[in-house]
């Protein structure tokens, strides 16, 4: 059974004149316990189907299904306890007049789960930070530490498939692999479904199976890995994407200059 | 390197605070050229202060010493802050991370540019502005005269960082300071805001001084490349040859970064050890 099933998903934003089609029918599937990647630069719309899928905007069109269920069908808390979010920045992510352990346990009690106490432990743990910053403000931790936060936050009530907004951007490489690898080990022990926003193609190409290039609203390309690795990018702007990602390039940035003008 | 436009012999940097002193930056040490050097490190590392204090744009807390702070022969440190003035904007310029946060939301760009200008050399208003839309065309943008008029909010990130590239530049400034220049933009538009830098290093022959986090980056645009741990740059590598790190925390920073194709199960972490931060003791 598929685990993410995106069919010609479009969307609109903005009234009358100022009307734009944001989404244009965007399409692709994620197999249980595998990740997949939307890469795209800013404005793709790579984010906004994040938010789709999480429900933050409504009045899309086509369809989303998730664990076999259809959007809008059936019970609405039971579709946010399946599907959470863990968002780029953890220094506007988590409340900051709330020690850790409420960020945890609110959603826990909004979703009337028992053994609250033993939970939130529980997922302190799994995130690798210990019972002992339960009783700190997201002020009073790291950026890492933060985002281990936002992680559990979302893990705590037990979903299946978890949406990773640019989820290291902010962090320092090394402060990254240390989330990657967490991000791994929970898919691995949890059995979860990724669906990872970034801009850079190298964390995509670490994490994912598969991706899909987004521009402007559109998927240009998807790729599995493998087919990344041997040269099978086929269309010019994930041929750009992958070239300008890798390093800084004199004659890449001529040429797109020429193309540009 | 010909002509050395700045030169930089242990520079320390404390910020006295009732908790005592903070030893922010310790003995850093460098000469640069009509070159592109880079500084790299993580948050905390003390890059963007070395940044900040060589044109002494830090908060009155910091305090500022050296051995030798020398542009174009003449000591920065001894100058009054009148005559530092004139050098900061004029002599050496700075480009911080986002140009959304650098540019005055309420007035148009182009004027900005303008003040830029005015706040150095005494000619009018319509001098300034010819000047300023002169700028905007050399920093590539197409049809100059109307960005001129338009307002923060109405240009693109990539735009915004090559209008406040612009603004560095009408001064004629011979050093730059670029701090995260390019961190906040895509990796397309990235390229075309470096190839700019490039070129005024080429052209017109300044030196740059490229503070970024990112050493995949860094390692094909600078011509050398300074890494700090903890206040200290604890290696020096040349352009394009970052495989030849010796320091343990330079490789680790290397290891951890995910690369296309390289099938890691997982990433190998830092090990932070003690000994990294260890003094180095001054250079002679």
């Amino acid at each position: 059974m598929t685990m993410i099933d995106v069919r010609d998903l479009s969307l609109d934003l903005g009234e009358g004149a100022r009307r734009r089609r944001i989404l244009e029918e965007v399409s692709f599937s994620v197999e249980p316990g595998q990740s997949f990647g939307l890469v795209g630069e800013s404005g793709s719309g790579k984010s906004t189907v994040l938010r789709c899928i999480a429900g933050l905007y409504r009045h899309w069109s086509g369809r989303i299904e998730v664990a076999g269920r259809a959007f809008g069908t059936g019970d609405k808390l039971a579709w946010y306890r399946q599907v959470q979010m863990v968002f780029q920045d953890p220094y506007g992510s988590l409340h900051p007049k709330h020690k850790v352990e409420r960020i945890l346990a609110d959603p826990l009690r909004i979703h009337g789960f028992d053994e609250v106490d033993r939970r939130v432990n529980r997922i302190l743990a799994q995130v690798g930070l210990g019972p002992r910053y339960r009783y700190r403000y997201p002020h009073q931790l790291s950026g890492g530490q933060r985002q281990r936060v936002a992680i559990a936050r979302a893990l705590v009530l037990e979903p299946k498939v978890l949406l990773l907004d640019e989820p290291t951007s902010a962090l320092d490489v090394s402060i990254q692999a240390e989330i990657l690898n967490l991000f791994c080990d929970l898919r691995e022990e949890l059995g979860l479904t990724y669906l990872l926003v970034s801009h850079d193609l190298a964390v995509i190409d670490h994490m994912c199976s598969a991706f899909a290039v987004m521009r402007q609203g559109q998927v240009v390309e998807t790729l599995s890995g493998d087919a990344l690795e041997a040269g099978g990018a086929r269309h010019p702007y994930t041929q750009t994407l992958l070239a300008a990602s890798e390093r800084y390039d004199r004659d890449l940035a001529t040429r797109q200059a020429a193309a540009q003008i | 390197m010909t002509d050395t436009l700045l030169s930089v012999r242990n520079l320390n940097v404390e910020y006295l605070s009732s908790r005592g002193p903070m030893h922010a930056v310790r003995n850093v040490s460098l000469d640069l050229g009509r070159e592109k050097v880079a500084i790299v490190g993580e948050s905390g590392s003390g890059k963007s202060t070395v940044g900040r204090a060589l044109v002494r744009l830090l908060p009155p807390i910091a305090r500022i010493t050296a051995d030798r702070l020398d542009f174009e022969g003449q000591s920065l440190l001894a100058l009054r802050d009148k005559r530092m003035q004139d050098i900061r904007g004029r002599r050496i310029s700075m480009i911080l991370q986002d140009p959304k946060y650098s540019l005055n939301p309420v007035m148009s760009v182009g004027e900005q540019i303008s003040e830029a200008y005015l706040a150095h050399y005494s000619v009018g208003r319509a001098e300034a502005r010819r000047r300023a839309i002169e700028q905007l065309a050399a920093v590539q943008i197409r049809d100059p005269e109307h960005v001129y008029g338009l307002y923060p909010h109405e240009v693109s990130g990539g735009m915004g960082q090559r209008i406040m590239i612009a603004m560095m530049l009408i001064p004629e400034p011979s050093i730059i300071i670029a701090d995260e220049p390019t961190s906040a933009l895509d990796v397309t538009v990235r390229l075309q805001v470096l190839a700019l830098l490039d070129d005024l290093v080429r052209q017109r022959g300044i030196g740059l001084i490229f503070i970024s986090h990112d050493l995949n980056l860094v390692q094909s645009f600078c011509d050398r490349v300074l890494i700090m741990y903890a206040g200290q740059v604890v290696e020096t590598l040349r352009g394009g040859e970052l495989g030849a790190a010796r320091h343990p925390y330079t490789k680790g920073l290397l290891a951890s970064l995910p690369r296309i194709g390289a099938r890691q199960k997982r990433l190998p972490v830092l090990d932070r050890r003690p000994e990294w931060a260890a003094d180095l003791g001054a250079a002679s």
